[in-house]
């Protein structure tokens, strides 16, 4: 039943409610297409011994009278079937909406970029508004309203342990909701094709405790600590003098732009490159100097830093956490 | 009507000469012109639709080399096989061709060329207009593959969702082409339509009243209407997103009212019927098949036909299905699942009714009729795992997942792909003479019927277990690397089902055994005449005295004489009863269906790099069809015998 | 091709069923007019596929409407009310030569034929000039935004289908005037029947472009 990353390991309502839905449906089908198969079956069987005693086919009356009550029992049975499964698709469709009394939920705008994600949560106070980027953290328990935009082409949005997918529609906005009721690190996915690098659009959700959900909501608050040491320095000053800085913001920096995924607290996040590649040194490394080798057509250009740079850059990079 | 009944006597009377000599003559007039220049101005029914099914199967053999290499590309986590840039042109072009150039054309080539045969006539209605689809249809074909073996294919996929189809992210060629691709399958898919649905309206031979037309003949007059309605509207929205593309339009552009959903309605609303387009003519060949091999007509024809009716309107309302993770009102979700429900109970009493007709026939199990049970066990999948895609919330989850190419390989290679094999099993002999040989048919189906399996049963799993479609690749630790090893060796069996088919089509070629002209003691009018069949067809057009056409009379079949042999003249029937009502001369061989076809190629394909080129392509087209409109000298002795409305 | 061919000689026409004649229809007409000819069938398939086009046409430009708040958009002005209402009264009127001329084919009365096609013709010509016009009275280009896009595309759509009829009824007129073959008549009956038609589903057309905007 809990097959990591399907549809059946199930952490949220809406997820377990169409698990269950699915469920139904599997068995259901399973039982019909026993059926069907088993009635080819006798009815080959049948066939052949008639055919070994020479008979010819079987046209009396009665025969057909009979055929024809079977065929009108099994479209009823079909019929039935059918209710039974608009029914409850309807009943799953009403408990998987946006419950309305939910309290206190927290709200979430998800943009897509040809090959990110951008999340900005909302607050009430427009200070505490936080963006991050391919990394989606949720308090355990609370119903989280999800906003969808898209910056370019159309993505879709799914996390298969909480709820079904939904578009992200340029200028569109579509909104579904999520709610985790267990802690969890999943992997989601974009979900439409949307070019080159559709197979590696990917984030990191993690599901945690309220507490340390605000733990991590504060930290990531936080602007990035000026450079202490100096090779971290010298890495702060290789990022904001070289092409970083077109594209990328850091907090507390000059950094500011936002065509590419925003890093301030870049080293404390699980994985680079849209969820696609384990956050370490070497693949950081590995990344910056040619993303064209792991991400083939994405937007990043590669980048011809000398050994020297490249190690205090990531020095820096580090030092954001 | 102002026939005359005719005294066997005075028949023999009015034809002094032997049939040998009636042959000969009827012959001469039929027949394609010698050579290369015979075969450019051809416009013989069976001589297009051959070289039509020659050429669809030649589209789906390079689809089917993409598939295999996007399989190797997945075999294994991380590969490195293919790029996403080439992988991305493979599933487009794969996606694309297998549906445009290779399933609607071929089920269509299959219906022009029985069709005729079946409901005893001579030729189609319209014998220049469809050799003219059929050059469209070749110019088309070759203009995708040109640019897909030139490096650029179309990579946004054959639903080319907008806008990452328009101009802003597909800059080049790639997406115009495929656009203009498609205009040309449309003008093609809609000509053969209407020669489908005019041939059976106004040609059945006498006697063969709209209740006794075979359900193969009704499968495919449903299909043609449906492409009637339905590809007008693709090609509309693919002229959109080309204009969007060429001439600055804003149809899709949401920063100036246009919509990205637009597309998809217009796509959609075309791009499901598709499917029934392609598979309704899948349940025509099995009734057929099943008919002929069950030693009995198909129980419950009226059944049979009034489903696939239903099934042909019910598919119209199922479009929104595909766009469920759209935002969609609650209501607009229950009635769309609700209409989908609805298409299975007419999908489910054909199957029935098939079942029936093996339960109380005397069936026998060739190769043939192999495919029909493999239909049946393969169909079924994939209309059952259907219901769990148009069920809103199940929806939610699987779609875009790779269940979707599972579900959609299991209706389409089991609704179409099987019945279409097993009526080339079936029809060979009729159309070439000979025999396929038995053996190597049932050794290709079980590695087909297994492959099949082991290729898409995984993937219902895969996408069940989180897996999106359409990934160059996918992480190491996602955990799905076993069931797409499996998936790929599954495509290594299809692969040699399909090697073991083509060796055995080469073969019986060569070497199969006489066939003659009814080597499985058939129902319908096809397997009155000869093997292969000659270019008329039939020497006098056959009197039909009930549903089975050919088990209703044994021995001699009543006829039609009167008809003109030294020119290409065809009986006119009414409507519904199919009573003889006017004769028809039929033009003779011409290059001017090609020259228009090439007219409209200009036009079009200069088209996609300056919109001078349509005007062009306008006049050129405009002069075409004056030659084509302008009457041939008339040919000596002609008595035209007019006969005014009332 | 020759394969087959060399198989067709060899298992000659064996098992074939004998057909016996028993009726003759050599004296059935060879000329017949209207739904009893297969020209009539295939004008209305191409009637079906032209109408799903044009709806195809017609259901954006409602799409499209949804999505503005004020229709037409600001700073678009409303398109023009005379020259498409001219347009529109001369194209019906041309139905009356097309009634005429087909009245005339189906007596094969030529000089009237002749007569009431090259006034047709001509008449739709005056249309089709019209039709021209009618693109500037639309009052904003193409390209200017999608409610721009999609009434283009319900004029150009149309426009097509006047301009064939129009070089159709020029055609027939020229091949009637010079060679007068007896099997054309049904044709060029058929020539004003395409013309009810393409007249027909131009005024839904003509309702959505320029009559909707000033409603909304």
């Amino acid at each position: 039943m809990t097959w990591a990353g399907s549809i059946f390991d199930t952490a949220g309502t809406p997820a377990e409610r169409i698990a269950r839905l699915a469920w139904f449906l599997i068995i259901v089908s399973a039982v019909t297409y026993l059926l069907v198969l088993v009635a080819t079956g006798i009815a080959m069987r049948r066939a052949r011994a008639r055919r070994t005693q020479g008979d010819l086919a079987d046209t009396r009356p009665e025969t057909g009278k009979r055929l024809t009550r079977n065929v009108a029992i099994a479209t009823i049975a079909t019929t039935l079937i059918l209710l039974v499964y608009v029914t409850a698709t309807a009943l799953t469709g009403k408990a998987i909406a946006w419950p309305l009394n939910a309290r206190q939920p927290l709200t979430i705008e998800v943009t897509g970029y040809q090959w990110w994600w951008q999340f900005r949560y909302r607050d009430s106070v427009p200070s505490n508004w936080l963006t991050t980027s391919n990394e989606l953290h949720i308090p355990v328990g609370r119903p989280v309203r999800v906003i969808l935009l898209s910056n370019d082409v159309i993505h879709s949005f799914w996390i298969p342990e909480l709820h079904g997918k939904q578009d992200l529609i340029p200028g569109h906005r579509n909104t579904t909701w999520i709610q985790a009721d267990r802690p969890g690190v999943w992997k989601a996915h974009c979900a439409e094709f949307c070019g080159h690098q559709h197979a590696k659009m990917q984030f990191d959700v993690v599901a945690e405790s309220p507490a340390q959900f605000d733990q991590w909501y504060i930290r990531q608050l936080a602007s990035a600590l000026p450079p202490t040491d100096s090779a971290a320095k010298r890495g702060h000053d290789v990022f904001v003098q070289r092409t970083c800085i077109m594209c990328h913001s850091i907090n507390g920096t000059e950094a500011g732009s936002n065509v590419g995924p925003e890093l301030t607290h870049i080293a404390s996040r699980p994985s680079i490159a849209a969820g696609s590649l384990p956050n370490t040194r070497v693949n950081l490394g590995r990344w910056i100097l040619n993303p064209q080798l792991i991400k083939p057509g994405v937007r990043m250009p590669p980048n011809a830093l000398s050994p020297a740079d490249m190690n205090a850059l990531l020095d820096y990079l580090e030092t954001l956490k | 009507m102002s026939a005359q009944p005719l005294s066997a006597e005075r028949a023999v009377e009015s034809d002094p000469n032997s049939p040998a000599s009636l042959h000969d003559r009827l012959e001469r007039v039929w027949r394609n012109g010698p050579g290369l220049w015979g075969w450019l101005t051809s416009v013989n029914h069976k001589s297009i639709a051959l070289r039509s099914i020659i050429t669809a199967f030649t589209f789906f053999g390079i689809a089917g080399v993409e598939a295999a290499l996007m399989r190797v590309q997945l075999a294994r986590p991380e590969n490195s096989f293919i790029g996403p840039d080439l992988y991305n042109q493979l599933f487009t072009t794969h996606g694309s061709a297998m549906m445009f150039l290779f399933a609607v054309p071929m089920v269509q080539s299959v219906a022009l060329y029985f069709v005729p045969i079946m409901i005893g006539t001579r030729n189609v209605a319209f014998p220049r207009l469809n050799a003219f689809g059929y050059w469209t249809y070749l110019i088309g074909g070759v203009l995708l593959f040109s640019a897909l073996f030139t490096n650029t294919g179309p990579d946004q996929g054959w639903f080319s969702y907008v806008p990452l189809a328009g101009p802003g992210f597909s800059p080049g060629k790639r997406v115009d082409i495929w656009a203009q691709m498609i205009t040309f399958t449309e003008i093609a898919a809609i000509v053969a339509a209407i020669e489908v649905i005019v041939t059976v309206f106004k040609q059945r031979a006498p006697g063969m009243s709209l209740n006794r037309v075979p359900p193969f003949v009704w499968a495919m007059v449903v299909m043609s209407f449906m492409v009637l309605v339905a590809m007008p509207y693709v090609a509309t929205a693919s002229a959109m997103l080309a204009m969007d593309r060429l001439i600055a339009t804003q149809f899709f552009n949401y920063a100036e009212g246009g919509d990205a959903l637009l597309w998809q309605h217009l796509f959609w609303f075309f791009g499901h019927p598709e499917v029934y387009i392609i598979f309704i003519p899948g349940l025509g060949m099995v009734s057929a098949i099943v008919a002929t091999f069950s030693r009995r007509p198909v129980f419950g024809y009226t059944a049979v036909v009034l489903s696939l009716v239903a099934i042909g309107f019910l598919s119209f309302g199922l479009w929104v299905h595909h766009m469920f993770a759209t935002p969609l009102t609650q209501t607009g979700q229950s009635f769309f699942t609700a209409a989908s429900a609805m298409i299975a109970i007419p999908t489910g009493v054909t199957i029935f009714c098939w079942i029936a007709t093996i339960w109380s026939g005397r069936p026998r199990f060739d190769t043939p009729m192999l495919y029909v049970v493999g239909f049946i066990a393969l169909f079924t999948i994939g209309g059952l795992s259907g219901l769990l895609l148009a069920s809103v919330p199940v929806d939610l989850q699987i779609t875009d997942t790779d269940f979707l190419p599972g579900h959609i390989h299991y209706v389409l290679l089991g609704g179409m792909v099987f019945p279409l094999f097993g009526a080339l099993h079936y029809w060979f002999p009729k159309v070439t003479g000979r025999m396929m040989s038995e053996r190597l048919g049932k050794v290709s189906f079980w590695l087909l019927f297994i492959g099949v399996n082991v290729t898409f049963f995984p993937q219902l799993l895969l996408g069940i277990a989180g897996m999106p479609r359409r990934v160059y690749t996918y992480l190491a630790d996602s955990g799905w690397g076993g069931l797409n090893l499996t998936s790929s060796i599954g495509a290594g069996f299809i692969a040699l089902g399909m090697l073991l088919l083509v060796i055995n089509i080469a073969r019986s070629l060569a070497a199969g055994a006489a066939a003659g002209a009814d080597p499985w003691g058939g129902e319908t009018l096809e397997w009155a005449i000869s093997s292969p069949a000659p270019d008329y067809n039939f020497a006098y057009i056959p009197i039909v005295h009930g549903r089975s056409a050919l088990w209703a009379d044994t021995g001699d079949l009543d006829a039609v004489a009167g008809l003109r042999e030294d020119r290409r003249e065809v009986l006119q029937t009414t409507m519904l009863d199919a009573v003889p009502d006017s004769r028809h001369e039929h033009p003779d061989p011409t290059i001017v269906p090609l020259l228009t076809a090439l007219a409209v190629g200009v036009g079009l394909i200069w088209g996609i790099f300056d919109p001078i080129g349509f005007a062009v392509g306008g006049v050129l087209t405009f002069i075409a069809l004056a030659a084509w409109g302008w009457p041939e000298k008339p040919k000596p002795n002609t008595h035209e015998v007019v006969e005014v409305p009332k | 091709m020759t394969v087959i061919g060399e198989i067709a000689a060899e298992t000659g026409r064996q098992a074939e069923r004998p057909l016996r004649p028993v009726v003759n229809v050599s004296d059935l007409p060879s000329v017949v007019y209207g739904s009893r000819v297969v020209t009539w069938w295939g004008t209305t398939g191409f009637m079906a596929a032209e109408a799903a086009t044009l709806s195809a046409c017609v259901a954006s430009y409602y799409y499209v409407l949804r999505n503005y708040e004020s229709f037409p958009p600001l700073r678009t002005p409303l398109p023009d009310l005379l020259v498409p209402t001219i347009s529109l009264i001369v194209l019906i009127l041309s139905l009356v030569p097309c009634y005429l001329f087909a009245r005339a084919a189906k007596r094969l009365d030529r000089p009237a034929t002749l007569r009431w096609m090259w006034v047709a013709a001509v008449v739709m010509l005056i249309a089709t000039a019209l039709r021209l016009m009618e693109f500037s009275s639309l009052n904003v280009r193409w390209d200017a935004n999608a409610y721009a896009s999609v009434a283009w595309a319900v004029v150009f759509a149309h426009f097509t289908l006047l301009l064939a009829d129009t070089l159709e009824t020029v055609l027939f007129a020229v091949i009637m005037q010079t060679r007068e073959p007896t099997r054309y008549y049904p044709g060029v009956a058929e020539d004003a029947f395409y013309s009810y038609f393409m007249v027909a589903v131009w005024i839904p057309c003509y309702v959505t472009v320029y009559l909707v905007p000033r409603w909304v």
